[in-house]
């Protein structure tokens, strides 16, 4: 058994030692479909963007549907129109300013992502020890076998460290 | 015999050994990439080659009209088009032909200290040229 190990030795560990630096590509592309936490995010996004709609859309309608009505009704009330007209701005104002804080909220959530990214290459590239990682747009061609594509690795370590980003809007002012 | 010396013959023998030590290693690790190199500003925008489509579609006759000079040089935007849509496949194929695993560009190469890299610009660009060298601009002209 000694020698066993002493044979493992003198092979395995200088063909370590030797290998020429490694260098391995991941492929980004698919992010939102493969890291969960930006899965999560994108259907929080769609739910807060439709919540925000609802949230408006019918007071709007309701207004501009009185607007109509007060044109036919009294044309010559100025007043009441530009009164109608105003709250009508007033809110589309307040739902653009809704939209913004959630592309805010979403810049954030998406800043996090990033930051585990670059974490899990870190670790991906100490478990490893390869000397880059490179991103497919870098590169001109991969072979589909490459042993270098760490793709995969890479979502497993991202969905470890960040399985789920919270979508924190700030609140309304 | 020794105990185990045995089972390292017989291990060494099969090949075994080098099977076990490639799935004990990292992926990454268990075997040095095949690494190209390319110009790839080079091959996209300066090569001579598209300085001889342009001189296709340059027309000095001062009877040519508006409209005809407008044409040529549709045609010409769209044969360096039809270069640049063709460009990934023909690195691929000089690639596959050296059993590559990886191409990048010669700046990428240098940031990774690859400068002993294998440099496949002259060879991309010989295989674009016979393709689309001779190619008159208009079809039929």
């Amino acid at each position: 058994m000694r020698t066993l190990r002493a044979t493992l030795l003198a092979f395995v560990l200088p063909s370590v030692a030797l290998a020429a630096p490694p260098i391995l590509v991941v492929d980004l592309s698919d992010s939102y479909t493969h890291s969960t936490a930006l899965a999560g995010l994108l259907a929080d996004v769609d739910r807060e963007l439709k919540a925000l709609a609802q949230m408006h859309r019918p007071a709007i309608d309701r207004l501009r549907r009185e607007l109509r009505e007060a044109k036919q009704r009294e044309p010559d009330n100025r007043e009441l129109q530009l009164a109608i007209a105003r709250s009508i701005s007033d809110l589309e104002a307040t739902a653009e300013r809704d939209e913004e804080r959630l592309a805010k909220a979403n810049e954030t959530a998406i800043g996090e992502v990033q930051r585990a990214i670059a974490a899990a290459k870190a670790t991906l590239q100490s478990e490893t020890g390869a000397r880059a990682i490179l991103d497919i747009h870098e590169t001109y061609y991969v072979r589909q076998d490459c042993p270098c594509l760490a793709t995969e690795r890479l979502y497993e370590l991202l969905n470890q460290q960040l399985p789920k980003v919270e979508l924190r809007m700030a609140p309304a002012e | 015999m020794r105990p185990g010396e045995g089972l390292t013959r017989f291990l060494l023998r099969s090949g075994m050994l080098a099977a076990l030590a490639g799935l004990w290693l990292p992926p990454a690790l268990a075997s040095p990439l095949t690494l190209l190199t390319i110009d790839a500003g080079y091959l996209e925008s300066t090569m001579p080659l598209y300085a001889s489509i342009a001189a296709q579609a340059a027309v000095s006759s001062p009877g040519v009209t508006a409209k005809r000079r407008s044409d040529l040089e549709l045609a010409r935007e769209l044969r360096h088009s039809e270069v640049l849509i063709a460009l990934p496949e023909v690195i691929a194929e000089v690639a596959r032909g050296a059993g590559a695993d990886l191409v990048v560009d010669r700046a990428v190469a240098r940031r990774l200290d690859q400068t002993a890299a294998r440099d496949i610009t002259g060879e991309v660009e010989r295989i674009l040229v016979a393709r689309f060298g001779q190619l008159p601009l208009e079809p039929g002209s």
